[in-house]
């Protein structure tokens, strides 16, 4: 399985749901932080490398009221937006801070 | 027709708003270590002696604190940089997905490889204290001579690499004439300084840390006269931003909490009130559903919140209730320093009423 198919969130990144309302996702190099939607955390929350993009959508289908076909659209439009904002890891990227661990 | 300007909360606020009202902290200071290389005449840390947590029972804590859902961990101290494993405490912060800022006097980030250092560890932001706007009046509050130098090449250092800085002031009598001089450093760096009026006793009670507080006649005139140049336009605080939107009077035990260098759980740096040694608990999550010191703490914030709303002041209040706790004995106590900085907030206002045609006519 290619390492697309299983994408990771940033390792520099924190990120914190607050109960049913959404969540926030810090980007603490850039002094960032980002608002998600509900749908937007569960997605970020399974971003880890060990879920496949198919696994996203369809624990997003289970838990919100949507089809396959609109989660499966919304949830790749949404993992664009995050690589396009660098918010994916790219294969094999460590977050510089790995080194001290 | 241009649209009017957004003034509503972000939403940013309300999701922050919402975690507030369901008591999920967001944040946890974490004082890694008691020992430090200043000597600030003023320090509030209070050391018992007790042993202080090892690494591997910090990173004990720290898994704890994010079981807990925390996002932000601040490092601090002491002087946080003095623990000698600073950097494996701060990569396990980041490792376990939380977001990392460091309080720290700078003295260690004169150097160069520090910061780059540092810099790794992509922290949210590092803080760092002036004390005056030259070495005489810096280097008498922390009693290590050399120390505004190294504070300035710290500066640098940040700047030129980076990484965001707060630049904080406590105003005391030594350096109350030189704020003008203090903000003109910061804008080297594109900083807005952040002063605090408020000095604050010991933890244990002690209040010779008060002697170093300015006279009241220029906390006056800081808030009235040389607030808005001091801090690029803003208006004064009126009243604790961590609680706005709900009936606390601040974040203590609820936007988030401390813990010493011995482990012990405390409301925040100011409410010195242990709720336990996180060591020695199983289950923080329940603790900090559950503690009746946490509970009492949050009721005291409501209550304190209610009392001042009934205060003539009321709404300029910024009210901390450890410092009323400590000079009164009373968390919900007046304190001198919290009732002249209501008032001087209060009077600034008017005179923004006063100056502000566009605000007389709308409240006419």
């Amino acid at each position: 399985m290619s390492s697309d198919s299983n994408p990771r969130r940033h390792p520099d990144t924190a990120f914190r749901p607050v109960a049913d309302e959404g969540g926030l996702v810090v980007i603490p190099g850039r002094s960032e932080v980002k608002v998600l939607n509900p749908v937007g955390i569960k997605v970020y929350q399974l971003l880890d490398g060990e879920h496949s993009v198919e696994q996203i959508i369809t624990a997003v289908t289970a838990e919100f009221e949507v089809s396959a076909e609109d989660a499966a659209r919304d949830v790749n439009d949404f993992i664009d937006l995050l690589k396009e904002h660098g918010l994916l890891a790219a294969p094999g990227e460590r977050a510089p801070w790995e080194a001290e661990v | 027709m241009s649209e009017a300007p957004h003034t509503g909360p972000t939403p940013y606020d309300l999701i922050r708003q919402k975690a507030f009202a369901k008591t999920m902290p967001m944040n946890c200071q974490i004082e890694i270590t008691y020992r430090c290389n200043h000597l600030c005449t003023f320090c509030y840390n209070s050391p018992t002696g007790e042993r202080e947590m090892t690494t591997p029972q910090i990173f004990e804590a720290l898994r704890k604190v994010k079981e807990l859902g925390v996002l932000y961990v601040t490092l601090t101290g002491g002087e946080a940089m003095c623990h000698k494993d600073f950097y494996k405490i701060a990569a396990e912060v980041r490792r376990l997905g939380m977001a990392l800022r460091i309080y720290s006097n700078g003295y260690l980030m004169a150097d160069k490889k520090v910061v780059q250092r540092v810099k790794t560890l992509s922290p949210m932001e590092v803080e760092v204290s002036i004390h005056g706007s030259r070495p005489e009046s810096h280097d008498e509050l922390t009693r290590i001579r050399g120390s505004f130098d190294k504070l300035m090449l710290a500066m640098e250092n940040l700047h030129e690499a980076g990484i965001k800085m707060v630049i904080k002031c406590p105003i005391t009598r030594l350096n109350a004439n030189e704020l003008f001089e203090i903000k003109a450093i910061a804008d080297r760096f594109g900083v807005q300084p952040q002063f605090d009026a408020v000095i604050t006793p010991k933890d244990d009670g002690n209040l010779d840390p008060l002697d170093l507080k300015a006279d009241d006649d220029l906390i006056r005139k800081y808030w009235g006269e040389w607030f808005h140049e001091l801090t690029g336009g803003s208006k004064p605080p009126r009243a604790n931003h961590c609680a706005s939107g709900s009936e606390s009077n601040c974040g203590t035990a609820v936007g988030g909490f401390t813990i010493d260098p011995y482990g012990h759980v405390l409301p925040c740096v100011a409410l010195r009130r242990s709720a336990g040694n996180i060591l020695e608990m199983d289950d923080l999550v329940e603790v900090w559903h559950k503690s009746p010191v946490l509970n009492e703490v949050r009721d005291l914030a409501v209550q304190a919140r209610t009392k001042l709303d009934g205060h003539e002041d009321g709404e300029f209040f910024t009210f901390c209730l450890g410092v009323a706790e400590t000079q009164t004995g009373d968390p919900l106590g007046m304190y001198p320093q919290a009732e002249i900085n209501a008032k001087s907030v209060r009077r600034n206002y008017e005179l923004l009423q006063i100056q502000d045609p566009e605000a007389k006519s709308n409240s006419a």
